[in-house]
């Protein structure tokens, strides 16, 4: 048989939920993927729906590039700032 | 769900399939750990685990089991009062000989089973329906692995043909009393598979027979293998699971 490959496997549930990422496994090609992800991820009806996705299409983003998202303190906003002003003028028996 | 009595042509086919299922489904799961690659360990298992459960669901329907109750009667019988084939007793040591034994012997059982949907009536037609849907997997497994491996190189197909012909020198044995009048199905649909393959399989059906056309009589190695079925059982016959 041909060389193994990895896949990425998703399981739906019935209904609205969405897919999730529920783990990965190998193959020979996409015929043998799909038994054997029947056999490792919803031998007990974990889904509805199965996606099986190659690794080798997956896009993949470069961390460094995500990095640079996580250095822009001036763009979130999780309320401190405004808790902290209201505390301290709570502290000193002013009104909001 | 409890028949209280059967016919007694019927619970010699139902004992037949039940101690098969028992026998080659305690054969598959010596594989666990063991398959060649961990998704067809879990693959394999499945299948084992699905045969351990056919076994249960069918002697839970015979009065003889339900007599001495499902445990006693699929453990604790006489080596001669089994009824499995030598097909499915036989220790596959190799997994080539393990997958070319699911293989045919799935080919079998789905045909028993489709008989009973058609022959039977409920609960065993609805078990058979049940156990059909699972069969379809198993079938399934095995044509996408031998398909792929039997032309794959040359000693491949010689270690496959070599183990389908020692098997096929087990039919007589495998079909003897309980023909339904499917062998001449199954051989034709091991045939159109060999065909699929690249393997010619008209000799390999001529194979000569190896085993006795007896059911009552065990294949080598069976009092091992009981033994092992039954060590834990055995530490105390009389405890309560």
């Amino acid at each position: 048989m041909s060389e193994m490959r990895t896949y990425e496997v998703f399981c739906k549930k019935a209904g609205k939920d969405e897919f999730r990422h529920v783990g990965a496994m190998q193959a020979h090609d996409p015929e043998l993927a799909l038994m054997y992800a029947r056999e490792s991820y919803s031998r007990r009806g974990e889904g509805a729906e199965m996606w099986l996705v190659d690794r080798g299409d997956l896009i993949v983003a470069s961390p460094q590039a995500l990095a640079q998202n996580a250095d822009k303190p001036h763009r979130h906003n999780d309320g401190s700032a405004v808790a902290a002003r209201r505390k301290a003028q709570r502290e000193s028996g002013g009104t909001t | 769900m409890n028949e209280p009595s059967m016919d007694p042509p019927l619970a010699a086919v139902v004992l037949a399939l039940a101690d098969d299922e028992h026998m080659v489904g305690a054969r598959h799961t010596a594989w666990i750990g063991l398959g060649p690659f961990l998704e067809e360990d879990l693959a394999f298992c499945s299948i084992a685990q699905d045969e351990l459960g056919h076994a249960i669901a069918l002697y839970e329907m015979l009065p003889a089991a339900q007599a001495s109750g499902i445990d006693a009667f699929g453990l604790l019988r006489e080596p001669s009062a089994y009824r499995s084939s030598w097909l499915a007793e036989w220790e596959c040591t190799d997994w080539a000989d393990s997958l070319v034994r699911q293989w045919l012997y799935d080919r079998a059982e789905t045909l028993r089973w489709e008989w009973l949907r058609e022959m039977s009536s409920p609960p065993l037609a609805d078990l058979a329906a049940r156990a059909l849907s699972e069969e379809s997997f198993h079938l399934a497994h095995a044509e996408h692995l031998l398909c792929r491996v039997m032309p794959s190189t040359e000693e491949a197909k010689r270690r496959l043909v070599a183990s389908t012909s020692r098997f096929l020198g087990m039919s007589d044995n495998f079909w003897v009393d309980l023909d339904l009048g499917l062998r001449q199905q199954w051989e034709q649909l091991v045939a159109g598979d060999l065909a699929r393959w690249g393997v010619e399989g008209t000799a390999l059906l001529n194979t000569p027979q190896v085993a006795p056309a007896d059911r009552s009589v065990r294949s080598p190695g069976f009092d091992a293998f009981h033994a092992e079925l039954t060590e834990v059982v055995a530490l105390d016959p009389s405890a309560i699971w």
